[in-house]
C-alpha cells in the first residue's frame, strides 16, 4: 500500500513536471500532436501507478520520452512551416466574403448544425454577419463580421481615447509586488510616500493597483470602500 | 529553447539508460549460459560435484544480477529463470533425469530475456 502511495506521488511529481516541460501552449488549445500526447501520457501514467510489477523507471521511459519528444516537434514547427503544415495541417477558410465554401466544409466533415454552433460560439448568431470563418488549427473557428454588422471602435467615432497597458498589482495582501513596482517605474519609497498621504502603511493593504497613467486603486484591510487616487487627487469608491 | 535543451539532454539520459540496459542484460544472460553449456558438460560426463558446485555459482550469480535488474526489467519478466535456477540446485544434487531439460529450459528463457531487451525488428514488432 505504502509502495503504490509513494509511486503515485512519483508519477504526480513526474507529470507535473512533464506538462511544466511542454510550456503554457499546452494548457490552452491542444494541437493535433498535443492532444495525442496528452491523451498517452494520462494514460500510461496510471500503469506503473495501479500495476506493482511494472518497474518504475519502465513506466516513467514513455512519458519522459513522450513529452520530449512532444517539445522537440513544436521547436521544429517553429523553424520549418513545411513540417508545420504536416504535423499541425493549416487553416481552413469557411465562409470567405460572406459565401460559403461548401467544398470545404465537407472536406473538413463539418455540418451546418457544427457550423452554427462554432458560429454562435463566436458570439455570431445569424450568419448573414458574417464576412469571414475560418478553422484554425486547433479545431477552434475564427470569425470576422461584416462592418456593417460589427461594433464601431472609438477611432470610427472620433472619440478621444489614450492606449494604456492594463492595470498591475503593486501590494497583495500586505505584501509589495516587487516586479510589478519596477516594471510601472515606481520605487518602494515613492509607493510608502503616497501610502503615507493616505495614512495608509503596506501592511494595511490588501490590494493596490497602478497603471500607466498615473492611477492607483487602493483596497484597505478594514474593508473600508476603496480609494481611487488619479492626478494625485483621492476619491472613494462607494 | 531552454525546454528543447532540458528534453535532448532526458532523452539522452533515457537512451543512456536502455542502452546500458541492454548491454548489461545480454552480457549477464551471456555468461550464464556460458556456465549452463559447462554444467551440461559436466553432468554428461558423469562429474555431478563439479556440475553441482557451477550450479551454485550460477544461481548465486543470477540472484545477484535480478537484485539489480528487477529495477529495470520488472519481476514478472525474472520470474521463470528465478523459479528454473532454484530448481536446478536442489535437481542436480540428486542426480536427477531432468537436469539436462531444465537447464535447456533455462537456456531457452535466457535467451528470450536477452533477445527482448536487445531492440531488433521481431523484438520491437
Amino acid at each position: 500500500m505504502s509502495v503504490v502511495l509513494i509511486r503515485s506521488l512519483i508519477l504526480y511529481i513526474l507529470v507535473i513536471i512533464s506538462v511544466r516541460l511542454m510550456g503554457k501552449r499546452q494548457l490552452g488549445e491542444l494541437q493535433p500532436s498535443e492532444l495525442v500526447i496528452t491523451i498517452l501520457v494520462s494514460n500510461i501514467a496510471t500503469l506503473p501507478i495501479e500495476n506493482l510489477d511494472i518497474p518504475l523507471i519502465v513506466g516513467v521511459t514513455p512519458i519522459l520520452s513522450l513529452v520530449c519528444f512532444e517539445v522537440i516537434v513544436s521547436w521544429l514547427n517553429l523553424r520549418f512551416p513545411r513540417f508545420r503544415r504536416v504535423i499541425s495541417g493549416s487553416p481552413k477558410i469557411i465562409i470567405r466574403g460572406g459565401k460559403i465554401e461548401r467544398g470545404i466544409l465537407s472536406e473538413l466533415r463539418f455540418s451546418v448544425d457544427d457550423l452554427m454552433m462554432a458560429l454562435r460560439g463566436s458570439g455570431v448568431f445569424n450568419i448573414e454577419d458574417v464576412q469571414y470563418a475560418i478553422v484554425e488549427t486547433t479545431g477552434s473557428v475564427s470569425v470576422l463580421r461584416k462592418n456593417s454588422a460589427d461594433t464601431p471602435v472609438r477611432s470610427e467615432l472620433n472619440v478621444p481615447c489614450r492606449d494604456s497597458d492594463p492595470p498591475q498589482v503593486i501590494i497583495s495582501d500586505g505584501t509589495v509586488v516587487h516586479k510589478s513596482v519596477k516594471s510601472m517605474g515606481l520605487s518602494e519609497e515613492k509607493l510608502k510616500k503616497l501610502l503615507a498621504r493616505e495614512k495608509l502603511t503596506v501592511r494595511d493593504v490588501f490590494i493596490m493597483t497602478a497603471d500607466g497613467s498615473g492611477s492607483y486603486f487602493i483596497a484597505d484591510n478594514q474593508g473600508h470602500a476603496p480609494r481611487i487616487i488619479s492626478g494625485g487627487k483621492t476619491s472613494e469608491k462607494s | 529553447m531552454k525546454r528543447v535543451k532540458i528534453s535532448l539532454t532526458i532523452l539522452a539520459l533515457l537512451v543512456s539508460v536502455s542502452v546500458f540496459s541492454s548491454a548489461w542484460t545480454a552480457s549477464e544472460c551471456r555468461a550464464i549460459t556460458e556456465d549452463i553449456s559447462r554444467i551440461e558438460a559436466l553432468y554428461t560426463s558423469g562429474d555431478i560435484e563439479s556440475a553441482a558446485a557451477l550450479v551454485k555459482k550460477a544461481n548465486e550469480r543470477w540472484e545477484e544480477f535480478r537484485s539489480r535488474a528487477v529495477v529495470l526489467l520488472g519481476s514478472s519478466r525474472l520470474t521463470d529463470i528465478d523459479r528454473i535456477s532454484l530448481r536446478l540446485v536442489g535437481l542436480i544434487g540428486e542426480g536427477s533425469d531432468e537436469v539436462l531439460a531444465e537447464l535447456n529450459e533455462l537456456r531457452e528463457k535466457l535467451w528470450l530475456l536477452k533477445s527482448t531487451e536487445i531492440p531488433s525488428l521481431t523484438s520491437i514488432l
